[in-house]
């Protein structure tokens, strides 16, 4: 018999084990066993990353009845996946794989497959999303692999998960101001890139700087650095681009930079600018200004 | 309570090992940017400075004529200044400034001073416009530490009495001339004539200490 003390750790260690099961959503990747009466494939993509199915296992004696000494050969149908709203994963993004072809082939709705030769007893298939599918629009694909004269037809569910991630460019962007009098708005010759991959828009990077200092502790207030978005692919001039065509930083303050339908448009690079313009007889100290910029991204609804 | 902390330790490590296949729900990433902004001087120097004396015979008192300075600086600088000689281009004379500055101070201050055995002086120190706007001219103090001062060296050129230093900013200075002549004495000495030079200043950026 367990003590009371033991026993309220065991409940714990329990309940512990049970939320982190809950919170983990583990990337399922499954194929039923056929010898079941319900068969179904589920493929379920959170990120890009191609998913394989195990071997889904064909044998004669799953044919019917009146089928199954003929010793024919044995195809599946192609098929396709579609969602809710009729829309298609293309069959590019799938592929098929069974001992009668060379290796995967992508998908071809014209195409019968060989499964099980007329010699053969049993044989198998997978199926495979490629990584690429993850960008389609997420949700749940189903469709219905039919073989012949099996009894049963194949249920597949392909669950395209919302993902976002990013990368930035580069983790060190340094901007020169060689002629400080020169003007008082400066902007940066090169773009800041982000890269954000996604299958839907419901996001944001926001952005929060860190105090800049240079060697003697002379401070660069983050209020004095601007941004702006561009299409990384559209040439600027940047004499012609104004101080009023850019944001600012605020101090210790969150700075939504870049959003889902803005990247969707385009705007993947970011173009820095510094005014050194400033009150009476005030300038900003030469130096070396370090700081950091911090870039969250946050997806806005994961219900999706 | 160890059997606790251990069940709690399971439970992250079993958090930390399995989060690979969590999207995140948010994701951070750090930018270091550098903004490099080299140290620059601009200065721009002010009229150029007449000094005209038609009736040599009526001195005795302190004139004074002026210029301006204006220096932007984004780094510490040290200021120095110097005039050449003073001198005639026709006839290669050199003019002497031989009464001293602090003879011309004096006289500023309003101190009796016995009359100069030598005929001309000049003093030329340079005033923050700012700080001394309220000052009349005449009136200026020389310990104020808004001003700084020149001397005469080698009885016919001035310079600054040092290299003085000044701090990132904006510096729009006064450079005033106060020059005096005897109203006797030895100024027949000096031949009539067009005497030019100029105030040659240096700014150099002084050593960052890290």
């Amino acid at each position: 018999m367990l003590k009371i003390k033991d026993r309220k750790l065991f409940l714990i260690y329990i309940l512990l084990i049970f939320t982190s099961l809950l919170i983990i959503p583990i990337n399922l990747i499954s194929a039923a066993d056929l010898s079941a009466s319900e068969y179904e494939i589920n493929l379920n993509m959170d990120y890009p990353q191609e998913i394989t199915s195990d071997p889904i296992e064909i044998n004669r004696i799953f044919l019917e009845a009146e089928n199954r000494s003929d010793h024919k050969n044995i195809y599946l149908e192609s098929f396709t996946l579609n969602n809710s709203r009729g829309k298609e994963i293309p069959a590019r993004y799938i592929k098929i794989e069974t001992p009668h072809l060379q290796g995967k082939e992508t998908l071809d709705n014209r195409t019968r497959y060989l499964i099980i030769k007329n010699n053969q007893e049993k044989s198998w298939f997978k199926i495979e999303l490629i990584k690429e599918a993850a960008f389609l629009e997420p949700g749940e694909y189903t469709g219905i692999i039919t073989i012949d004269d099996l009894d049963w037809e194949i249920k597949v569910t392909a669950l395209i998960k919302p993902f976002v991630s990013f990368s930035i460019s580069d983790n060190t962007f340094k901007f020169e101001i060689t002629e400080p009098f020169e003007r008082n708005f400066f902007i940066t010759d090169d773009l800041y890139l982000i890269d954000v991959d996604s299958n839907h828009s419901n996001w944001e990077i926001q952005a929060e700087l860190d105090e800049f200092t240079n060697e003697q502790g002379e401070k660069l207030n983050p209020e004095y650095l601007f941004y702006r978005l561009e299409a990384a692919d559209r040439k600027i001039d940047i004499n012609y681009l104004q101080k009023d065509q850019f944001s600012n930083f605020n101090e210790n303050k969150m700075t939504i930079m870049i959003n889902g339908s803005g990247y969707d448009q385009g705007l993947t690079g970011v173009r820095f600018g510094v005014d050194l313009a400033r009150e009476s007889t005030i300038v900003q100290p030469s130096g070396l200004y370090s700081g950091k910029i911090i870039f969250t991204l946050r997806t806005l609804d994961n219900n999706l | 309570m160890k059997n606790l902390i251990l069940i709690i330790l399971i439970f992250l490590t079993l958090i930390l090992v399995l989060s690979g296949s969590i999207m995140a729900l948010s994701q951070e990433k750090h930018l270091n940017m550098l903004i490099d902004i080299s140290p620059y001087i601009s200065l721009e120097l002010g009229e150029d400075i007449d000094i005209d004396i038609d009736k040599p015979w009526q001195g005795g008192e302190i004139k004074e004529s002026k210029s301006g300075l204006y220096l932007k600086t984004n780094t510490k600088v040290e200021l120095s200044w110097e005039t050449t000689v003073l001198s005639n281009a026709k006839t290669g004379r050199v003019l002497p400034l031989g009464i001293p500055v602090d003879f011309i101070e004096r006289l500023v201050r309003g101190e009796k001073v016995e009359a100069s055995e030598q005929a001309f002086g000049l003093n030329t120190f340079l005033v923050n416009k700012e700080t001394e706007a309220n000052n009349h001219n005449t009136q200026r103090k020389n310990s104020d530490s808004s001003r700084l001062d020149s001397s005469v060296r080698e009885g016919n050129r001035l310079q600054s009495r040092q290299a003085y230093q000044l701090d990132p900013g904006v510096h729009n200075f006064d450079i005033i001339v106060q020059y005096y002549w005897a109203s006797e004495g030895s100024w027949s000495q000096i031949v009539a004539g067009e005497y030019t030079g100029e105030i040659i200043y240096t700014v150099a950026a002084v050593e960052k200490e890290i």
